[in-house]
């Protein structure tokens, strides 16, 4: 599944909930994304604005600031 | 950073890969205006899983039979309450235990329960470690989702499904057989989850997940279903998330190939580890049915010999354990058998080469 957001088509109130836990978002990568364990959610999230930044995370390994962006994204997201 | 709207900057997040890829939108105005909280993020998932694993080996210490020739399970559901905390929640049933109002936790007591009698009454084998291993599942982790997972820890997690899309996910006793086979392959033959040797650890878990139902039930080959998570599915992905019959057709989002054929090659899914799975399920699928009867006793037996074969490895993909199987067949039933001969028909229906 795949959601493809611009910050312009969405509420003002989720925006700027987004804009916020993207803000304290760390896209350093980290030395290791977590095991695959079986059957967990992965998570790829890119954010294109200038630059592009990406980062991996595995459920249940989310800081509390990508699982709030997951939280906000998953009813977004469409067939791929 | 800045997010200035006159950039128009856009977020694409790459979600699961999960089976269900193409999932049917659902963005009403609720679930749009979704609260946030306020961030403080940290990159820290990787301390919170050192502790996780401190916590649980203390835990498990603790929680361990003293002896006992086994012949019983030790099961203790959690309740995380929905939230998306690691660690133990309530303690919601133990061993013994009556039931109790919250159906999700019977729900697990009894799967797990199915599961491990499945194993010690056909297979000998007592619990995940085949030494006793308490059971151990947490219900109502996190909101609305809509998985289950094995943690490698000794903990099964479920979700509580989004009520459109999927049930909870305890309802299913397939569904709960698979989480328990994930821990068994890890002490067994510990298949890396990636790749050809995923898929395999994904089939493991959905052909003792089908026996385990099928023993519930009594089924015998050609009367079950051979589906995968019926009771788990709503509307929209009826009739299941997979067939082992036959790949492919358990929803219409299901892209499962049915033989090597159409082997899909995908960085997506540890390479595809919910997708290819269906190979080696429908090589099963064919062994079993072309034996009949019970599939637990022959079927069953040989894949559950070849997951313990020596020469199986954590690396081990399609090829080397479809010899094992042969393997393993000629061993308990001899090389001219018609269990030999049934474990070849399935892997030639796959094109799967011993």
């Amino acid at each position: 599944m795949v959601a493809d957001v611009d910050l312009d088509e969405l509420p003002e109130a989720t925006a700027s909930k987004v804009t916020a836990a993207l803000g304290g978002i760390d896209f350093a990568p980290p030395a290791g994304k977590g095991p695959a364990l079986p059957d967990s959610y992965q998570y790829d999230l890119v954010v294109q604005d200038r630059t592009a930044r990406s980062m991996t995370a595995r459920d249940p390994f989310l800081s509390p600031g990508f699982r709030t962006l997951v939280d906000v994204l998953m009813p977004l997201a469409r067939p791929e | 950073m800045h997010q200035s709207r006159h950039c128009r900057p856009s977020i694409a997040c790459i979600v699961p890969p999960d089976l269900l890829r193409d999932i049917i939108r659902n963005g009403n105005k609720e679930e749009r205006d979704a609260a946030a909280d306020t961030m403080a993020v940290d990159q820290t998932f990787r301390t919170l899983r050192a502790h996780f694993a401190a916590t649980v080996a203390a835990t498990q210490v603790a929680m361990r039979p003293m002896g006992g020739a086994g012949g019983r399970p030790h099961r203790t559901i959690y309740d995380q309450k929905n939230s998306n905390d690691i660690a133990l929640g309530t303690v919601a049933r133990t061993e013994g235990g009556r039931a109790v109002k919250d159906p999700a936790v019977n729900e697990a007591y009894d799967g797990f329960g199915a599961t491990y009698k499945f194993f010690w009454e056909t297979l000998g084998r007592n619990s995940i470690d085949n030494a006793g291993m308490p059971i151990l599942g947490l219900v109502h982790y996190s909101t609305n989702y809509a998985n289950a997972f094995w943690d490698g820890q000794g903990h099964m997690f479920f979700g509580d499904g989004d009520g459109q899309l999927f049930n909870r996910l305890t309802s299913s006793v397939d569904v709960i057989g698979h989480e328990l086979t994930h821990g068994v392959t890890q002490f067994e033959a510990n298949l890396v989850y990636q790749g050809q040797s995923g898929a395999l650890n994904e089939s493991m878990s959905d052909v003792f997940g089908a026996l385990t139902s099928q023993y519930a039930k009594k089924q015998t080959a050609d009367k079950a279903d051979w589906l995968i998570g019926a009771e788990v599915v709503g509307p929209a992905l009826q009739p299941a998330l997979r067939s082992m019959k036959a790949p492919g057709t358990a929803n219409k989002y299901d892209k499962q190939p049915a033989s090597m054929d159409d082997f899909v090659n995908t960085a997506a899914d540890n390479g595809g580890v919910h997708i290819n799975s269906g190979i080696p399920n429908r090589a099963f699928y064919v062994c079993a049915s072309t034996l009949g009867g019970k599939a637990w006793e022959r079927a069953g037996r040989i894949w559950y010999d070849s997951l313990r074969d020596e020469k199986i490895k954590p690396t081990s993909g399609f090829k080397a354990f479809a010899r094992a199987t042969v393997r393993q067949a000629g061993m308990r039933f001899g090389d001219a058998s018609e269990e030999v001969d049934a474990v070849k028909a399935g892997w030639d229906d796959v094109k799967v080469r011993v």
